[in-house]
């Protein structure tokens, strides 16, 4: 036998016996196939911060023509519903503490009559600020409602007074990739991203550990079987489990959430697999260093929270302080979520992928070999 | 028959092992510090600093003008390697600016001869919230210069009168409880929330299923410890090891971050309390209904990382969620914590604001302890 | 080079201080049954685990079929089989799966792993059991299908480490059969017990205590050579107070039980024994013990290693 028939020997021998391994626990396969489904399902809903059904709170002390025109305009753009109306200032501070509301609007008593009278006219709005990003959105969606009521109500008056008014700039806006601005299309690929991520590293990590804690890996290392042979036929079964889930994430993301695919399926599809290579080895690795099923747990969420933040997925790594942005050209994450986002929405191929495809295969190769010299076949 | 409780041995036992452990007791204590440093520092989502790319085909002051209205604010930083149309598509298509303004050759024209002039804005909108927030921001300084120009003409005309009282409708508006919108204020009492809830049920989840596999859980079982005393001899280590992690966080919070602590430290030791119960009666469920340290953990993973990431308002506000899931995350119980310690790190809220969090924080510790005294009194038969 | 298939040469292990072996030498020839025997914690398996090239010695060497244990250690690993003290085989696999799954580590596939795995069945006799999943195995059963395994390539020496721990009387002596009947057929056997009625067995013994090599040799040359004194064995209800007694008497050297019986030995010459046993007796009584019965014995392995576990305790006083 050639020492290449023994490594396909071995290789396979090891991919079987996982393989029995996972049929025999229906828990483990079920986390394998439905985890990611149903996390894709679930966050692909949550993962947004469209401005959208802000909870307002009203109290409209002068109850006129005027007033309504404020909140009709407030309303009928869509982002704001207004939760409740209260008869006093006291009952707004009450609903925003409470949280039953995140924005209050005030409108004084006279404003009809200022506005009739040409005369400046305010009204008091409140925003609960304790979540900074979205605080941000929803002032500038305010803003540009309360402007906008105020450029109508500027026409009507200069006409009155027989002016001609005269607009200078006509802006025309073109919004590339994602012209409703969903968050959806976005932060669906984003999530796609860490599903494949979170399941495989997970998966993985427990792979040799937990021979080490049944014994049986003292079985195998007193076989003359290569840390190439046990690592690749470990690798295989999560790899070909991950290519389902590349195949069922993206069924989901395209068919449930209505996605579009922009790029091409097999150019997605090849990639995921090259990041799927980085997240097995990565999970591989930590169940080589690791002791016991505990400690590689403990390892895995170390990185997996740092990891995921620090992707790019749900902040932009432009905002992050430089040393830390360089940091995150460690994080295999990172180029991926380039990746997925760029085929989804932009229908980019190789030509522009390159960089991090090549980034991706890197990572992979270094973390496998790295598993692979890291596997010790003595135990002192 | 007068029994004396067996609990203090349970939990000595506990703390024994613990202690015996010192360097994983050490990264225990060590991660949320780490984390909350770490991510607190590095997560920004202050939209600041937009690429911008200007193909200006005027080259005129009135372009200029324009221009400079619009980067004013610090939101855009030009990129000048715009030398045509092309170009400017590349670059767009790269991701290596979010925003392009193309000013067509006649717009000085235009504007002297008071007709409207046209200008491009390309978005990409991949970043709905980046690309969103850079339009904003771009057509709040077009219209200062339009407003501008507008003026001139109007007073031109003699309508300064008309003008004075302009604009008829203004707001003023006021942020509570985080004036400055710092995002530290609202990203560190939410990842407090989510380290504590991931790190509680994971501790504990481990260290029961750890018993389950080695088979010292049946020999608890049988021993005279009481079902309720072996959970709560169990659980009250952690929540000791919890409430260090919380004090060491709230003064990095505060110290660091300087993150106001406005509300009272009893009612935040109280609710940490609450919420800690909860969780680690989570973990504890896990391992007694799987009995086992793998898949405790996956469970713990699938069922603590994302949905308090995701679902528990810590940075997509459950109002814009679709209601099946907003319906879902009622049993998110970093959700109520993290209400909570907004509510008293950045509000003051009291006992009153925040009774229906801790009464949902104390049904669910109620739910699940009974649960876990259940399952455990069952893996008896 | 020695033909001798197992050839260790001032082997030593460290764990930090803790010395775990201690300068062994030891040989075993082509076909032999060879019992490494010692109480728990005296270095058995960590020498097991250094022969197989699990453990690097910290210094000294061995040979094993002829390979360098150091240097070579996948030549040892192909030419030895292994069964460790604890079961270390796929418990969610069955009987048959295991087999093939070790055949293919070993580089055995096709119409050679069928007839091999043939052959296994048979000899472990679980015939019939070829599809239950492993963990439903008795004690027994699992520890025959790990020896299976772990000849599965037929190798020329094979390590049982503590193989019949916990198993019950009746398979642990179907497990010896099994053990004699590879011997015959020339596999080299290197078994570690701390079963004194096993190591009657073997054909060869080493003896190892606090990671040093006591004694050596086949059982009859270490019962005649090491035993110093003659063996007096005594019957009494009272075991407990007769214990004391012995061990105050001057004339008896090494007093222990053995089983509900007490054995004592003295270092009186053999014509003096029977006043020996007489003066025990007479204490005794004076004493109100009742003595069934006392008589002198020939040593058992079990006496002998009592005798050279005291003596190596004397000699270094903690």
């Amino acid at each position: 036998m050639t020492s290449w028939q023994l490594f396909l020997l071995r290789v396979k021998a090891i991919a079987r016996k996982e393989f029995i391994q996972l049929r025999r626990d229906p828990r483990m396969l079920f986390i394998a196939f439905m985890a990611p489904i149903i996390q894709l399902t679930l966050f692909g809903y949550a993962a947004t911060l469209d401005v959208k059904s802000v909870p307002v709170v009203v109290c409209d002390m002068d109850q006129s023509m005027q007033s309504r025109a404020v909140l009709n305009a407030v309303t009928s753009s869509g982002y704001f519903d207004i939760e409740s109306r209260v008869p006093s200032v006291r009952d707004v501070r009450r609903s925003i503490d409470d949280g039953d509301a995140m924005v209050g609007i005030v409108i004084p008593d006279g404003l009809e009559r200022d506005i009739n009278a040409g005369k400046k006219a305010h009204i008091q709005t409140i925003i609960d600020g304790s979540n900074a990003i979205y605080a941000t959105m929803v002032r500038s969606y305010l803003e540009r409602i309360i402007t906008n009521r105020a450029l109508d109500l500027s026409a009507v008056e200069m006409s009155r007074n027989g002016y001609k008014p005269y607009t200078p700039l006509d802006i025309q806006q073109r919004v590339w990739y994602n012209p409703t601005l969903k968050s959806r299309d976005f932060m669906v690929p984003g999530v796609f991203a860490l599903v494949l991520m979170i399941i495989s590293t997970v998966l993985t990590s427990m792979a040799i550990v937990k021979e080490k804690e049944r014994g049986t890996i003292e079985q195998l290392i007193v076989t003359p079987i290569k840390p190439l042979e046990l690592i690749a036929g470990k690798l295989l079964p999560f790899a070909i489990i991950s290519l389902i889930d590349i195949t069922l994430v993206t069924m989901v993301a395209v068919f449930w959430f209505r996605i579009p695919l922009h790029g091409s399926f097999a150019l997605l599809f090849l990639l995921s697999a090259l990041f799927m290579l980085t997240t097995l080895g990565l999970g591989l690795l930590i169940s080589t260093v690791s002791r016991t099923q505990q400690q590689a747990m403990m390892i895995s969420l170390l990185l997996i929270m740092p990891i995921i933040l620090l992707s790019g997925v749900m902040s932009p790594i432009e905002n992050m302080p430089i040393g830390v942005q360089y940091f995150t050209l460690l994080i295999p994450l990172r180029y991926f979520i380039v990746i997925v986002r760029s085929i989804f929405m932009k229908g980019s191929g190789m030509s522009i992928l390159w960089p991090d495809a090549l980034a991706l295969a890197a990572f992979g190769i270094v973390l496998f070999l790295l598993s692979v010299s890291r596997f010790n076949k003595r135990i002192g | 028959m007068n029994r004396h409780s067996l609990l203090r041995p349970v939990i000595k036992k506990e703390f024994i092992q613990i202690l015996r452990d010192p360097i994983s007791l050490a990264v225990v204590i060590m991660i949320p510090i780490i984390q909350l440093l770490l991510f607190g520092y590095a997560i920004s989502f202050d939209i600041k600093h937009i690429p911008m790319g200007v193909f200006d085909q005027s080259h005129t002051q009135e372009s200029r003008q324009l221009i400079r209205a619009v980067t004013a604010s610090s939101y855009f930083v030009i990129n000048n390697n715009t030398g045509s149309r092309s170009k400017l598509d590349a670059l767009l298509e790269q991701g290596d600016i979010k925003i392009g303004v193309i000013i067509p050759p006649h717009f000085a024209d235009d504007i002297n001869a008071r007709t409207t002039a046209p200008v491009q804005v390309l978005i990409d909108g991949t970043d709905s919230n980046v690309g969103g927030v850079a339009l904003g921001y771009f057509i709040a300084g077009a219209q200062g210069y339009a407003l501008d120009i507008s003026q001139r003409v109007l007073n031109d005309q003699g309508a300064a009168g008309v003008l004075r009282n302009f604009p008829l409708l203004s707001q003023r508006l006021r942020i509570w409880y985080n004036q400055a919108l710092r995002t530290e204020n609202f990203i560190v009492p939410g990842l407090i929330a989510t380290i504590l809830m991931i790190l509680g049920v994971l501790m504990t989840s481990q260290s029961v299923a750890r018993e389950y596999e080695r088979g010292t859980m049946e020999q608890l079982i049988v021993s005279p410890v009481r079902v309720y005393e072996l959970i709560i001899g169990k659980l009250v280590p952690y929540i000791i090891i919890g409430f260090v992690q919380v004090a060491l966080v709230t003064l990095i919070a505060v110290i660091v971050f300087h993150v106001p602590l406005k509300g009272s430290l009893l009612l935040l030791t109280f609710t940490t309390f609450l919420f800690l119960v909860s969780a680690m009666g989570i973990g504890f469920l896990f391992s007694a209904v799987t009995k086992s340290q793998q898949v405790a953990m996956q469970m713990s993973f699938v069922g603590t990382m994302l949905p308090s990431l995701l679902l528990s308002g810590f940075i997509y506000p459950i109002s814009s969620m679709p209601l099946p899931l907003q319906i879902f995350s009622y049993i998110v119980p970093a959700k109520y914590f993290l209400v909570v310690l907004r509510g008293i790190f950045l509000k003051n809220s009291g006992v009153s604001v925040l009774m229906p969090q801790i009464l949902i924080m104390i049904l669910i510790s109620v739910i699940v302890l009974s649960l876990c005294i259940i399952k455990t009194r069952k893996s008896l038969d | 080079m020695t033909g001798n298939p197992v050839e260790a040469i001032n082997l030593r292990r460290l764990f930090g201080d803790f010395i775990a072996v201690d300068n062994i030498n030891l040989s075993v020839r082509q076909g032999e049954v060879f019992g490494f025997l010692g109480p728990n914690g005296a270095g058995k398996t960590t020498t097991v685990k250094m022969l197989c090239g699990l453990l690097l010695p910290s210094s000294g060497s061995a040979t094993v079929a002829g390979f360098d244990i150091a240097t070579q250690p996948d030549d040892v690993k192909r030419s030895i089989g292994y069964m460790s003290q604890k079961f270390s085989l796929y418990s969610d696999l069955t009987v048959s799966e295991n087999i093939d799954f070790f055949g293919n580590i070993y580089g055995i596939a096709n119409s050679r792993l069928t007839s091999r795995k043939r052959e296994i069945i048979r000899l472990t006799g679980l015939e019939g059991r070829e599809n239950t999943i492993t963990s439903a195995l008795s004690v027994g059963w699992k520890q025959r299908l790990a020896l299976g395994c772990s000849v599965i390539h037929e190798p020329k020496i094979l390590f049982l480490d503590e193989p019949t721990a916990g198993v019950d009387p009746d398979s642990r002596r179907m497990f010896w059969d099994l053990i004699y009947n590879l011997a015959q057929k020339g596999m080299t056997m290197f078994v570690t017990t701390h079963y004194m009625d096993e190591a009657e067995n073997c054909t060869r013994l080493g003896f190892i205590y606090n990671g040093k090599m006591v004694a050596s040799g086949t059982p009859l040359e270490i019962k005649r050579t090491r035993m110093k004194g003659t063996i007096i064995e005594l019957d009494t209800d009272a075991p407990s107070e007769a214990l004391g007694i012995l061990r105050d008497m001057p004339v008896t050297n090494e007093v222990s039980f053995f089983g509900r019986l007490i054995h004592a030995v003295t270092m009186a010459a053999p014509e003096a024994v029977p006043r020996t046993v007489d003066s025990i007796t007479l204490s005794l009584k004076q004493h109100g013990i009742p003595v069934n019965r006392i008589t002198t014995i020939p040593p058992s392995l079990e006496d002998i290693f009592i005798s050279l576990i005291q003596q190596e305790d004397s000699r270094e006083p903690s």
